[in-house]
Parts: C-alpha cells; structure tokens; sequence
C-alpha cells in the first residue's frame, strides 16, 4: 500500500515536470520565432523571384514596424519600416551563392510584465565566396515585443567588441 | 575501477569545461607566433589575482561562450597607443615589439584606451590593417591568458 502511494507520488511528479516542460511559454514562442528567422534566412539554392519576395516578407513580419537597427562598428543607429527591412532583405538575398544563418548560445531576459524580451546570442553566417567557406560571425543583441500574441524583433544591434 | 574512471571523469570535465578550455585555432592572425589550425589551451585562472599584462597573449570572449579571439595586449587602460609605419609608439615612446616580425607598414593615429579597456592586436600585421581585427576590448570580455 505504501510502496503503490510512493509509485503514485512519483507518477504525479513526472507528469508535473513534463507539462511544465512542455507548456508553452514566453521563452519558447521567442525561441520558436528566432528558429523562424534563421531558417527563412538561410538560402540553400539560387531562388525565382516570388520565392524570395515572400521569403523577405515573411522575415520582414517578424521585425516590429518600424524597428531600431544599430551597428556599433560603423557607428550606425537608423529606424527601419519593415519595408525598408524587406527591401534590404531583397538586395541581401539576390547574392548567387547559398548561405546559411544560425543564431547560438542565446540568453533571453524577459520583462513579461512589460511584454519586453532582450535577447543576446551569437549570429554566424556561413556562404562561399568565390571558392572559399567564409563565416562570419558576430554577437548581437535584440529587443523584442510582445505584438498581438506575437515576439516581434523591435531593435536589433551589432555588438562592436573591438572598438578600434 | 569504476568509482576511479568516474572520478578521472568528472575531473576532467571540470578542469576542461571551466579551468583549462582547449581552444582550436582558426586564422592566421596570430602568426607566426601561433599558427592556423593548431590546439592551444587557455587558462582561465590567469588573470585571477593580477591584471593583464602588456604583451601578453589573452583570450577574449568574441560572442556567446565558443567564440573567442587570441590577441596580444599592446595597451593598457589610460594609455595612448598609435603605429607609425609598422613601429608601435606608447604615449609617445617608441616600444620594441620582438614578436611582430613580420613586416609591416601599418599606420594607426594617436588613441587613448578607455578605463577597464585593454588595446589587442594579432602578431601577424603583414597583411592589410583592414583585413585584421584589433581594438580595445572590455576588461570583462578577457577569458583568460594562453597557458602553451
């Protein structure tokens, strides 16, 4: 009897962790949308004209209208309509060769109450140029807002770790 | 046996994920002191008790927590460092640099290295000084120094 309540007890607890793990919240659907992002920005083959058009606007909707761009390095700080974003999108992608994009090691900080998330993860990109692999790779930081239901990317920056 | 594999184990993992990290080295602007390709280790323990030192060679947290830089230390916090055609200059006084062999023709204006910022640079300055990435870093993105 008391061996069956402990197989019980154990039983209850497993289901309380596993539906915690698996319960969606804030940290995941931020996850999700920047899982999104990097797979619609990677480009494996050369692409037709519509296929990129709706893969740039796609990316394009998971940027806030308008957004804050800032690259420390050229000491650049702008505000992007999400058309702008597109558009650069647009420019970006008409390169012939395939790249990928990944973003790692990402910490998210969320002021839930505010509908407010600071993300900080590694952006590596990765493409040939002429025959060789290139990677870039570059820490950035993001601020997200909670739109409607939706994680949207309200301000992006390039950190500059070396300041010449 | 098995409890002494266990320990080996677990003091392995402790001293390569938090202490000693292998570092794969990937690029050749530390050459031709370090070269491309090759397995070094930094020891994060260094820099504990004193601070960096000029000339020493540092790791330094580039993004996230793989991502690192090897670079040598040139300047230290409040000094003003400049290059004159390859010749390293501290707040005006010519300063030997014995492993920068490699030719180089580099000209870099007067700047000041903010506080808790060091000034880095890679040995190798025989390529063009656009291709190379230097600069003042942060005093909290150093990792550790280079252990060999």
């Amino acid at each position: 009897m008391v061996k069956r309540s402990q197989y019980s007890l154990i039983l209850i607890l497993l289901l309380i962790a596993a539906t915690a793990w698996w319960w969606p919240n804030d940290e995941k659907e931020i996850l999700q949308q920047l899982k999104t992002l990097t797979e619609l920005s990677s480009k494996q083959t050369q692409e037709q004209g519509v296929e990129a058009l709706t893969k740039a606007a796609q990316i394009g909707a998971l940027f806030t209208d308008p957004c804050q761009v800032e690259i420390e390095a050229y000491s650049h700080n702008g505000s992007y309509s999400r058309k702008d974003i597109i558009d650069r999108i647009i420019f970006i992608r008409n390169r012939p060769h395939p790249f990928s994009v990944s973003l790692d090691d990402t910490t998210i900080t969320l002021e839930a109450a505010d509908g407010i998330a600071t993300v900080i993860a590694t952006l590596q990109v990765r493409g040939l140029e002429g025959d060789e692999m290139v990677a870039d790779v570059q820490e950035i930081a993001l601020v997200m807002n909670k739109q409607e239901g939706e994680w949207l990317i309200g301000a992006a920056t390039v950190v500059e770790v070396l300041r010449r | 046996m098995g409890r002494r594999l266990l320990l080996v184990a677990l003091c392995s993992f402790i001293v390569f994920r938090f202490l000693l990290i292998p570092v794969h080295v990937r690029g050749k602007s530390m050459e031709p002191t370090i070269s491309d390709g090759t397995l070094r280790f930094c020891w994060r323990l260094q820099y504990l008790f004193t601070p960096p030192k000029r000339f020493d060679i540092i790791t330094l947290r580039l993004a996230g927590k793989r991502v690192m830089l090897l670079k040598r230390i040139i300047g230290l916090p409040g000094e003003t460092i400049s290059i004159k055609n390859g010749v390293l200059y501290i707040n005006d006084i010519e300063t030997p640099e014995p492993f920068a062999s490699l030719p180089s023709t580099w000209n870099l204006t007067a700047r000041t290295i903010a506080p808790e910022s060091y000034y880095v640079i890679g040995d190798n300055r025989n390529v063009p000084m656009d291709t190379h990435h230097f600069g003042q870093v942060a005093a909290n993105r150093i990792i550790g120094g280079l252990l060999w």
